[in-house]
């Protein structure tokens, strides 16, 4: 025993004691609700009012992370079904749907969220494993200083010759780009997964300005002057003074999805249902209407008048946004990948 | 064509084009209008008053000191041992430090961060407690400080430690009166460096951040995708400014002479 030291001893002791109040406390402590959002106005927006609203009337340990789905997707598939960090996730279908069939989420129980009852049809998807909270719809936006003629259909892109040079696309790695692929295969092919006519057509629209995410700012610099956009980005935009609309196509509306899916084995299992049901509630999805101009997916809520023009797209509206097949979509996104880059140089 | 007239010209445009787009930045930043545009629409401070009670912003830059002051601090222990040890051992052991040394240099950063994420949620430790961020950004600085402490020591003579040993000097006081001064210029920019690559590591951050933070540069991406004032202007200059200081300040603590 020459080699054990008072030293060693005492530095044994203060490891086993640290390890053994950590491990006290990490058996102590139920596991947190985590919950998901996205940067910017919106972590803000959740971190100062929406989850003060939620902790306070069900006491809830939240914690907060923010990112979006390529994120959350790299860390789910990391972890593993099962093994989560995330007790509820909030990201587009399009992330959602191979996540799904690899097993990392469970089916929902309605049971538990009252407030679905009150959904449009549009917000139930996925068979019940999970539901859109929110929807902003797209239609076309467009520099009303700048169009004579302003577009009233999708097809005006390729006809109207003043949009000519002047369009701009979410490109093939935004779901709406790959949603106008759809479009545009069920307006000059057979159908929404006819991609020789879809890629055909989109090369026909001459030069486009492609963007992943950002189109405010090529709208606001007059880069372009028509191109799909939503109808709360160009409620924002108007409020800040810029001369821009957006109408309802007559072929339909894209949209962008915020849907909610529970993890399995989920930390705070119960209260993630809690959390979900609290977004489906009136209340909160008016909140999220008044904040970020989303459509509510809740058919009660009612938009006040000051909010209609920002919120245009509710009630039977709603039926008008086009749904998109994103297990076909993601099953062939290596080839529109390739198609788009060939199609647009 | 005279060449040592055209040279500083070609300098100063060398110059422009990799500071202009800094410079844009910046000014970007002062800008009063509602848009991330240049030039700007008027001069304001406005969006450095909306950073500065930005909670957000704030959380994530002092994330971002931790974390590159306590990966530059670990890889400078690590990588000077090493770089010692590259020293004094045999040529072909210190080939095999060297490259195991420089290899997260050598693999995309993104490459090497999805190694991490994947490997720490194997071992079941997952992204909690930064300490698979830590780690992802201690081998992103490590070969930094490696190769600048080991340049640094090219020219040492062993034999100086062992006039200092037979002094009568202790080990300790060896390496702090000896070797430690012959390697500091080099050790001080090698931290330097880490500390920059650590505080604008992206891919590294972006994957491996535990559940509930952010690093400066992950949320400005985060706020970039869906907002788009100047705020993001205002933060990068501010984030330059820090940066700039702790160069100036290193300078004048350590002294660094930059070679002319």
């Amino acid at each position: 025993m020459s080699g054990l030291s008072r030293r060693h001893l005492i530095a044994g002791g203060v490891v086993g004691l640290t390890g053994a109040l950590v491990g006290r406390a990490t058996r102590a402590a139920p596991p947190p609700l985590v919950v998901t959002t996205y940067g910017g106005s919106w972590e803000t927006f959740w971190r100062d009012d929406l989850m003060p609203r939620f902790i306070a009337r069900t006491g809830a340990d939240v914690k907060l992370d923010v990112g979006f789905g390529r994120t959350f997707s790299a860390t789910l598939r990391a972890s593993g079904p099962g093994h989560s960090d995330y007790s509820i996730l909030m990201m587009n279908d399009v992330f959602v749907e191979p996540l799904l069939r690899a097993g990392h989420f469970e089916k929902l129980d309605f049971s538990r969220l009252p407030h679905a009852r009150q959904l449009y049809p549009t917000a139930l998807i996925e068979n019940g494993w999970a539901v859109i909270g929110m929807i902003s719809p797209i239609g076309i936006g467009y520099r009303t200083d700048l169009v004579k003629n302003p577009p009233t259909c999708w097809r005006d892109l390729w006809t109207n010759p003043e949009f000519r040079g002047r369009i701009g696309l979410y490109n093939v790695q935004n779901s709406v780009g790959k949603a106008m692929l759809c479009l545009a295969g069920q307006m000059f092919g057979s159908g929404p997964t006819d991609m020789d006519a879809a890629f055909a057509a989109l090369g026909r629209l001459g030069p486009v300005l492609q963007t992943d995410f950002n189109m405010s700012t090529m709208m606001g610099t007059g880069e372009i002057v028509v191109s799909p956009f939503d109808f709360g980005e160009i409620a924002r935009l108007r409020r800040q003074g810029l001369p821009v609309a957006c109408i309802m196509p007559r072929e339909g509306m894209l949209m962008w999805d915020q849907t909610f899916t529970i993890c399995v084995n989920a930390g705070a299992r119960d209260m993630a249902y809690r959390y979900l049901d609290f977004i489906l509630e009136p209340e909160t999805q008016l909140m999220l209407a008044q904040k970020f101009f989303v459509s509510p997916v809740n058919s009660t809520v009612v938009i006040p008048p000051d909010l209609a023009d920002a919120v245009p797209v509710t009630g039977d509206r709603m039926k008008e946004i086009l749904p998109m097949d994103w297990h076909w979509i993601n099953q062939n996104a290596v080839e529109l990948d390739k198609r788009w880059s060939r199609t647009f140089g | 064509m005279n060449m040592p007239r055209l040279l500083p010209v070609l300098c100063c445009a060398v110059y422009f084009f990799l500071l202009a787009p800094i410079l844009v930045v910046v000014l970007a930043s002062f800008n009063a209008g509602a848009f991330l545009t240049f030039p700007p629409q008027g001069l304001s401070l406005r969006w450095y008053r909306t950073f500065f009670h930005n909670a957000v912003f704030l959380r994530a830059f002092i994330e971002s000191m931790e974390i590159a002051v306590a990966a530059t601090s670990i890889s400078a222990v690590i990588g000077t041992m090493a770089a010692l040890f590259s020293m004094r051992t045999t040529p072909a052991l210190a080939n095999i430090v060297r490259l195991g040394m420089t290899l997260p240099l050598v693999l995309p950063e993104v490459l090497t961060a999805i190694g991490l994420l994947f490997f720490f949620y194997a071992m079941g430790i997952g992204v909690h407690y930064s300490v698979a961020l830590l780690v992802g950004h201690v081998l992103l600085t490590l070969p930094f400080i490696y190769i600048n402490v080991s340049t640094s020591l090219r020219s040492f003579d062993p034999s100086w430690e062992l006039a200092a040993r037979s002094l009568g000097a202790s080990p300790f006081v060896t390496f702090y009166r000896v070797t430690m001064p012959l390697m500091k210029s080099g050790l001080t920019s090698g931290c330097l460096f880490g500390f920059i690559v650590s505080f604008d590591a992206f891919s590294t951050s972006f994957l491996l951040k535990d559940v509930g933070t952010a690093t400066l540069p992950i949320q400005l991406f985060d706020y970039l995708r869906l907002n788009f004032t100047p705020e993001a202007a205002a933060v990068s200059t501010f984030s330059i400014i820090v940066t700039f200081l702790i160069v100036i300040m290193t300078k004048t603590i350590f002294g660094i002479r930059f070679t002319k």
